[in-house]
């Protein structure tokens, strides 16, 4: 009972320790926690980033607030493509009704195409010849099959809204509108894959933690192509 | 190869209740599109104030739910330290990220289009405050439903977040347009 009371009080003078530590600093004196009260690394990385001293608030701001800014700039980018074919844009019901849930299932590869990719990385599971990776072709025809079905789907629903709404929709329209989702939908998953493969490899070949990187990185890809490829479709369809 | 395993159905339904999100956001925009385009530069805006949400919310229940399976936060008994602090965090983050959105849609307008237009910035601000407040309270008390109804919110809150948030966002902008214009 007197060890067990002695050593919280040591687990709590070493946790003490590890609160002002900077980031950098952080992995020794976690690794001998880790190792001798047997708490996992990641509850300890926890307790140093929103622990009893932490401010926590701060810690969130400081460490989100420049991707946020960057991904924000790059959608806006994006935007500004479409803006530039603001009156054609407006003029086409559907896409309007389609333009959150194509920004939403494009996000959404991109987070899948990254996690799924950096867990790959990190179970070695990534050749030279990534390619010739059962489990990445697998992925990319179950990505590919998914934005088939979502890009008809969702493409079905929007015309047949407009459809049934007072101005109606002419079958030329309506195929154009078909059309551009389903490209639109393959062209940025292929992209997606891209980047994802091609800077997953760099970013672990660096030795830094392909998780932290490639979401933000796809995802700002993923809505800054998503406007200039509609952008481009609108063009040269309508 | 198994095309349609596990991996696939669960993330074609996550998809799913995603693209149903995004329609309904989608018909209010389509309704209400001769007062949300009728401002120069909103179509600069709108993907990054939709992506904000998911960047912003999502975050906030991931970093609850780890919370909560590490045991730091008491499900029962809140720790009001980092609840609070996520909350704060997150509503400043989201007025920073609003404000410079409308920035960069009024640098864009001015220096693009020629056009000087303050409500801009304002009408991103504004809304952001006011989705971010609602989706702030929504994220935290599912995230908390969720776990204590001993499942896992990971799997669930983001695409339950991207759909909530799309409808939130609209209407958010919707409403501060129909005030201030």
């Amino acid at each position: 009972m007197k060890y067990h009371i002695r050593s919280i009080k040591q687990l709590s003078k070493h946790l003490k320790k590890i609160l002002p530590l900077h980031r950098e600093k952080h992995h020794p004196e976690l690794h001998k926690i880790h190792k001798k009260y047997h708490i996992s690394k990641q509850t300890l990385f926890y307790i140093k980033e929103y622990g009893k001293n932490a401010n926590v608030s701060k810690t969130i701001i400081k460490e989100s607030i420049k991707i946020l800014l960057l991904a924000s700039f790059i959608s806006s980018l994006g935007g500004l493509a479409l803006e530039q074919v603001k009156t054609l844009f407006l003029s086409i019901l559907p896409l309007i009704i389609l333009l959150p849930s194509l920004n939403n299932m494009i996000g959404n590869y991109g987070t899948i195409i990254s996690s799924r990719f950096s867990t790959m990385l990190y179970e070695g599971e990534i050749k030279s010849k990534w390619w010739k990776n059962l489990d990445l072709r697998k992925l990319f025809v179950q990505i590919g099959v998914m934005t088939i079905i979502g890009a008809v789907l969702s493409s079905a629903v929007a015309i047949g809204i407009t459809y049934f709404s007072p101005g109606g929709i002419s079958f030329a329209t309506a195929l154009k509108v078909f059309l551009i989702v389903v490209i639109d939908m393959v062209v940025l998953t292929n992209i997606l894959f891209f980047v994802a493969i091609f800077a997953g490899i760099y970013i672990y070949k660096k030795k830094e933690d392909p998780n932290n990187f490639l979401i933000p990185i796809t995802t700002s890809v993923a809505d800054f192509a998503n406007m200039v490829v509609l952008a481009l479709l609108i063009i040269l369809l309508f | 190869m198994d095309l349609f395993d596990k991996n696939f159905r669960e993330i074609f339904s996550a998809q799913l209740f995603a693209i149903i999100g995004g329609l309904i956001a989608g018909v209010v925009l389509a309704v209400y599109v001769d007062k949300i385009f009728l401002i120069p530069g909103m179509l600069i805006i709108i993907p990054g104030f939709m992506a904000m949400r998911g960047n912003i919310s999502g975050t906030f229940a991931s970093r609850i739910s780890s919370g909560l399976f590490l045991g730091v936060i008491n499900p029962y008994k809140l720790n009001k330290k980092i609840i609070n602090g996520n909350i704060k965090g997150s509503f400043a983050l989201a007025i920073i990220v609003s404000l410079a959105l409308g920035l960069i849609a009024f640098a864009f307008n001015y220096i693009i289009m020629g056009v000087v237009t303050l409500k801009i910035i304002l009408i991103p601000l504004l809304a952001g405050i006011l989705s971010n407040f609602i989706l702030n309270r929504v994220t935290l008390f599912s995230t908390i439903y969720l776990f204590k109804k001993g499942h896992d919110p990971n799997n669930i809150i983001g695409p339950f977040i991207a759909t909530i948030g799309d409808i939130t966002s609209i209407v958010s902008l919707l409403i501060v347009i129909l005030l201030i214009v």
